[in-house]
């Protein structure tokens, strides 16, 4: 009786590897030989084909100067593509792809004469999906307070401060980049609970990151990129069940051939 | 929840589900938190958490109601063979133990029952 379950059930785990739910829903990015180049020695992003549904957070990683922020940009529409095509949500480049996407960028953007509550009104004006009773709850739970300046605030602080304000939109797409690198481990293990706990169903978070290993049961899917180019798509939890290793030891074994 | 990430973390948070069900911090009927609720609590995706539930409940370890949740089981036979299996394991590795310390099987089952014995004459001074 055992027996006969064990069968049934390796059949059935055979089939769910590697699929992920909601296969069928629209894609939130689309790129096709999407091209970006700083300069002729010096190329950003190279042929990017990208098909990723919503329902997951998916990771980019690769060294320096691999493309992710460049990726980043060009999917928020901070950059213009030179050659290739985006689609985000279905929507071309443009205030209505703007507005399905909430961006974090790598480098801090908020000038630092500002309070936090501050930010909240800018933010509640220029976004008509922010939901400042989130950022509230945010704030108590990553414990600022909201008469703060950021000129008093820790680079660790300001990086709570902007993840929370860009998770307290409702968007189809999160882009964070290098959202958690000044986070200390206490508060980097509640702001991923945070990302976790208000995406929205359907929502894709694409999140770069150098810390692998923090952050690696956070990630549904991983991007590697190298010199440009997306080398490698991969299932988190495919490449521990097929190859027995973590994320962050595959990492290391990708890059050792490059 | 502390994860060796070498391997599926889905199959970890079910092993985890399965002690708390043995264990009787999750009782028959039980109600499992929403999911993402639980899946922020253990730091993994919600994709990862729901592969757990689906591994749980084709054990028939929880099951669904559409309307209202997920819950733990309330067949008392089935949580009573979960209990048994994961005995069995500690049980074995026992019986080894003993054979590779030059036990005979009379001499282990002796020493099972005096101790046995010591034990509940023990529990009922207290």
């Amino acid at each position: 009786m055992i027996g006969n379950n064990n069968a049934a059930g390796e059949s059935k785990k055979k089939r769910r590897d590697g699929t992920l739910p909601s296969g069928n829903a629209p894609p939130v990015i689309e790129t096709e030989n999407l091209c970006f180049t700083y300069a002729a020695d010096r190329p950003g992003l190279i042929q990017a084909n990208l098909c990723l549904r919503g329902g997951r957070i998916i990771g980019l990683a690769g060294p320096n100067g691999s493309g992710k922020t460049t990726l980043m940009k060009l999917l928020a529409g901070m950059l213009q593509p030179q050659s290739g095509r985006i689609r985000i949500s279905g929507h071309a480049p443009g205030p209505e792809a703007k507005a399905c996407t909430a961006y974090l960028p790598d480098r801090s953007f908020m000038a630092n004469w500002m309070r936090i509550d501050d930010l909240f009104y800018f933010y509640e004006h220029f976004f008509a999906d922010f939901e400042r009773r989130k950022a509230e709850d945010f704030m108590k739970l990553l414990k600022l307070r909201e008469d703060r300046r950021l000129r008093d605030m820790s680079q660790g602080e300001k990086e709570r401060l902007a993840v929370a304000l860009t998770m307290s939109r409702r968007v189809k797409l999160y882009l964070l980049d290098e959202p958690i690198a000044a986070v200390d481990p206490v508060m980097r293990e509640l702001v991923f609970e945070s990302i976790i706990r208000d995406v929205p169903e359907d929502a894709l978070v694409l999140m770069s990151t150098h810390l692998l290993a923090e952050a690696e049961t956070l990630m549904d899917q991983v991007i590697f990129m190298q010199h440009g180019e997306i080398i490698r798509i991969a299932d988190s939890e495919t490449l521990r069940l097929t190859e027995g290793q973590s994320v962050e030891q595959y990492y290391k074994g990708v890059y050792a051939w490059y | 929840m502390q994860f060796d990430t070498n391997r599926a973390l889905y199959l970890q948070i079910a092993e985890e589900l399965r002690r708390r069900i043995v264990s009787g911090r999750l009782k028959p009927g039980d109600r499992i938190m929403p999911v993402r609720q639980l899946a922020a609590e253990l730091g993994v995706t919600p994709n990862t958490l729901q592969r757990a539930f689906q591994e749980l409940e084709r054990e028939d370890l929880l099951y669904t109601d559409r309307t209202s949740g997920r819950f733990v089981s309330e067949d008392k036979e089935k949580i009573q063979n979960l209990k048994r299996e994961s005995i069995m394991e500690s049980l074995d590795e026992f019986i080894t133990t003993m054979l590779q310390a030059g036990f005979g099987p009379e001499e282990i089952l002796k020493l099972v029952s005096e101790r046995l014995e010591r034990r509940m004459s023990d529990d009922r001074k207290q």
